[in-house]
């Protein structure tokens, strides 16, 4: 990521109240720019979640504002999804397709069709063997399935994508693909936020690392100033005793 | 953008297991059904072609009015291949005389007609029950199922409305339903057409493509039943649970409420009591008779009647009213010739009123099939059916048009007769039995021993005599009801089913618009 890099994706106090009480998102503030991958830890509840669907559109925000290449998400979805690609944490594909099949779909509602040589291009790159190509997705893995996910953000040309869990459940080899996939798609300047448990796999690829607690984003270091503590001190420190009310750069 | 989604959910359900079981099952039972009902129909075929040349040949053997009995057969109609509605309980046939109101169905006065309905598996009942089903079945986990895998949340992630979504998904339902409607519906009409007997005319095909709209519109709704349940609901096997309730709802409980209300709303006269009036109304007239059989006995003695050749009464006891007189002493044939003008009317008023009452009863049981079609309207599945069977002209109504024609052609008989001396003479004789001899002339040709004079004065009997001519006057003319009139009666059906497509499609739009699609 360059200094001067544009800014991709950008939450402007985003709030999500889901009742009087549930207040799940609390004034987000924070900006992917591209080229960088953002690490979102927290613990199960903490609105990494919530953060990743009020991008996606799949919520309205109570008060702020979600921003993918600038476009406001609530205000015009189908235009910000252009720009965007997602990785759940369970990628899920039609089992009746093959993968192929399945990559010709999605990038045909990406608005973005591709020829077959294309789509084994990338099936290629993220890893997937040849056999895979012409079964159905139905007896695939879940670290193959997770490599379809990144095949079809691949393919889409997104400037965005949102992971939510993406290594979880993986065993440490598709993990550590994983992780090498989505650096090189940083280094092709997308603006990556990944939304994770894994503290040292963040560490290892996130050139920002922000940790949520209650709606609230408590901390948000970059990986210069990450690399000689240990995150995972920093992390257990903020969910051990203080009440969420630090503010960000604490 | 929409043909990828309709492509997709079109794969979507060819590839699974269910579809593939859902196909061959319709399509065994189309098939199964369109054989049994193209057997049934070639019999019915034949016995109404049997029955109506035998009831021709009756007709045209008649000598006098009062030995006409005409039964008029009810053809068979084409459509009801598709649809039998209630024509396969009702009669085939109706019979009446100038002496005789038109027999009706005998039905008691609980029974339900529409309970014919549900008699039997035709190409209409494999639509609205097993498709129906199909296609509820195929729909509702559409949306329930994908937002459960995830695939939903996926493929919104991109910039697709969500509204194209559920449009994609309603277009490739209906993309899997028609196409196996079109081809049981083929098939099935293919079988139907191998037999020599079954013949569709070109308004035929005009009314069976009508039945087509119809049945894809209801199709449409029931997708859309299973669609909306799936945008409702969160989980796939809830979705299922009340898929089946409202099936359940839909095919089996509301069309019979329905029925149940209408008949509690609309109750039928009780068959008991109909007999009971129309006993009365004969007794009064054959009272009546008797007391004008009283004031004008037998001119001639009962030895003297031994001159009569083939004499039958109508009446017993001396009554003038003869069923036949070939030939008798001149003051007996004036006798009844007087007797019969002055009697027959009564029982002729008393068997119209009894025809009114009959025609009134069928107008009741088709007033309460028409309530009960009103509120079933309610239930697409009752809707659909109902429509069908008008559309084959195999419904109530088609009956009661059928018993109102009987009585039509009755009453076409009795003024034919009327201007042929058929109520006075030619009800019982011919006309040259005004001719004969008197009773004097008789008894003295017998005391001369001239047996064989009195016997060519007599004649043989009626077997020499040419039948009435009464083939003209068209009494076993059934004609079927015209295309146009069949398709208006189903206009509101149609309008009904359109307005439900459309608040379903609204429902399911609205619904879907504000729903959760994130997986889990």
């Amino acid at each position: 990521m360059t200094p001067d890099a544009a800014v991709l994706l950008e939450a402007q106090s985003l709030t999500k109240r889901y009742d009087r009480t549930t207040l799940a998102l609390d004034a987000l503030s924070l900006k992917v720019h591209a080229g960088e991958i953002y690490g979102l830890l927290g613990a199960n509840g903490a609105g990494k979640t919530t953060t990743i669907n009020l991008f996606m559109g799949f919520i309205e925000p109570t008060s702020g504002s979600a921003l993918i290449c600038g476009i406001d998400v609530a205000a015009d979805p189908l235009s910000a999804k252009r720009h965007l690609a997602y990785v759940s944490e369970n990628v899920m594909l039609y089992g009746s397709f093959t993968a192929r099949q399945n990559l010709e779909l999605f990038t045909r509602l990406a608005g973005r069709p591709v020829g077959r040589e294309r789509l084994d291009d990338v099936m290629r790159r993220v890893g997937l063997q040849e056999d895979a190509f012409s079964r159905r997705a139905d007896s695939f893995s879940k670290g193959m399935r997770q490599k379809l996910g990144i095949a079809i953000a691949i393919l889409k040309d997104a400037d965005v994508l949102l992971l939510d869990e993406p290594t979880s459940g993986l065993d440490p080899k598709a993990a550590a693909d994983l992780s090498r996939l989505l650096v090189e798609l940083a280094g092709e300047g997308k603006a990556i936020l990944m939304s994770t448990h894994d503290i040292f796999r963040v560490h290892d690829v996130a050139s920002t690392v922000g940790i949520m607690r209650e709606g609230r984003l408590v901390m948000e270091r970059t990986s210069e100033e990450l690399k000689h503590v240990d995150l995972e001190q920093i992390y257990l420190d903020y969910f051990s005793a203080q009440p969420a009310s630090a503010a960000v750069g604490a | 953008m929409l043909g990828t989604l309709i492509r997709k959910e079109l794969m979507a359900h060819v590839l699974t297991f269910r579809f593939v079981i859902g196909t061959v099952f319709s399509i065994v039972l189309f098939l199964a059904s369109a054989l049994v009902l193209t057997s049934d129909y070639g019999e019915r075929v034949e016995a109404y072609q049997a029955a109506a040349a035998r009831h021709r040949e009756a007709i045209g053997k008649a000598k006098v009015f009062a030995r006409l009995e005409v039964e008029v057969d009810r053809p068979p109609e084409p459509l009801s291949l598709i649809c039998r509605g209630a024509d396969a309980a009702l009669p085939r046939s109706s019979s009446f005389s100038i002496l005789s109101a038109p027999t009706i169905e005998a039905a008691g006065a609980s029974r339900n007609p529409l309970m014919a309905v549900f008699q039997g598996l035709d190409l209409a009942s494999v639509v609205q029950i097993v498709m129906s089903l199909l296609a509820m079945l195929f729909a509702y986990d559409a949306v329930s199922g994908e937002r459960e895998r995830g695939t939903l949340a996926l493929a919104l992630s991109n910039p697709i409305s969500r509204a194209s979504v559920l449009l994609g998904k309603y277009l490739g339902g209906l993309a899997v339903l028609v196409p196996l409607l079109l081809i049981g519906t083929g098939l099935s009409l293919a079988v139907m057409l191998s037999s020599p007997l079954v013949q569709l005319s070109g308004s035929d095909w005009l009314v069976i493509a009508v039945m087509t709209l119809v049945s894809i519109a209801y199709l449409s709704v029931c997708w859309l039943v299973g669609l909306t349940v799936s945008v409702l609901t969160r989980w796939p096997h809830t979705s299922l649970v009340v898929v089946l309730f409202l099936w359940v709802v839909f095919v089996l409980l509301l069309p019979q409420a329905a029925s149940a209300t209408a008949a509690g709303l609309r109750p039928l006269a009780s068959q008991r009591d109909q007999a009971a009036s129309e006993r009365q109304l004969i007794t009064q007239a054959r009272e009546e008779i008797y007391r004008y059989a009283r004031q004008h006995p037998v001119p001639i003695s009962v030895q003297q009647q031994r001159f009569n050749v083939e004499r039958s009464s109508v009446l017993s006891g001396g009554v003038p009213l003869l069923g036949s007189l070939y030939s008798g002493p001149r003051e007996y044939v004036d006798w009844a010739v007087d007797g019969t003008r002055a009697t027959l009317p009564l029982l002729i008023e008393a068997e119209n009123r009894i025809q009114g009452m009959r025609l009134g009863s069928v107008r009741e049981r088709a007033a309460q099939a028409g309530l009960a079609r009103r509120l079933r309207r309610i239930s697409p599945a009752a809707l659909y059916y109902d429509s069908s069977a008008s559309l084959a002209g195999s419904d109530y109504t088609s009956y009661l048009k059928f018993v109102q024609l009987v009585g039509d052609l009755r009453h076409r008989l009795i003024d034919f007769a009327a201007a042929n001396d058929g109520l006075g003479v030619r009800f019982f004789t011919r006309p040259e039995a005004l001719e004969l001899p008197g009773i004097a002339e008789l008894e003295e040709l017998e005391s001369q021993g001239q047996d064989e004079r009195i016997k060519q004065l007599m004649g043989e009997g009626f077997d020499s005599e040419p039948p009435l001519n009464v083939g003209d006057i068209g009494l076993l003319d059934v004609s079927r009801t015209g295309p146009a009139r069949r398709i208006a009666s189903v206009w509101l059906d149609m309008v009904v089913l359109a307005i439900m497509n459309i608040v379903l499609i609204l429902i399911a739009s609205i619904c879907f618009s504000r729903a959760d699609v994130r997986a889990g």
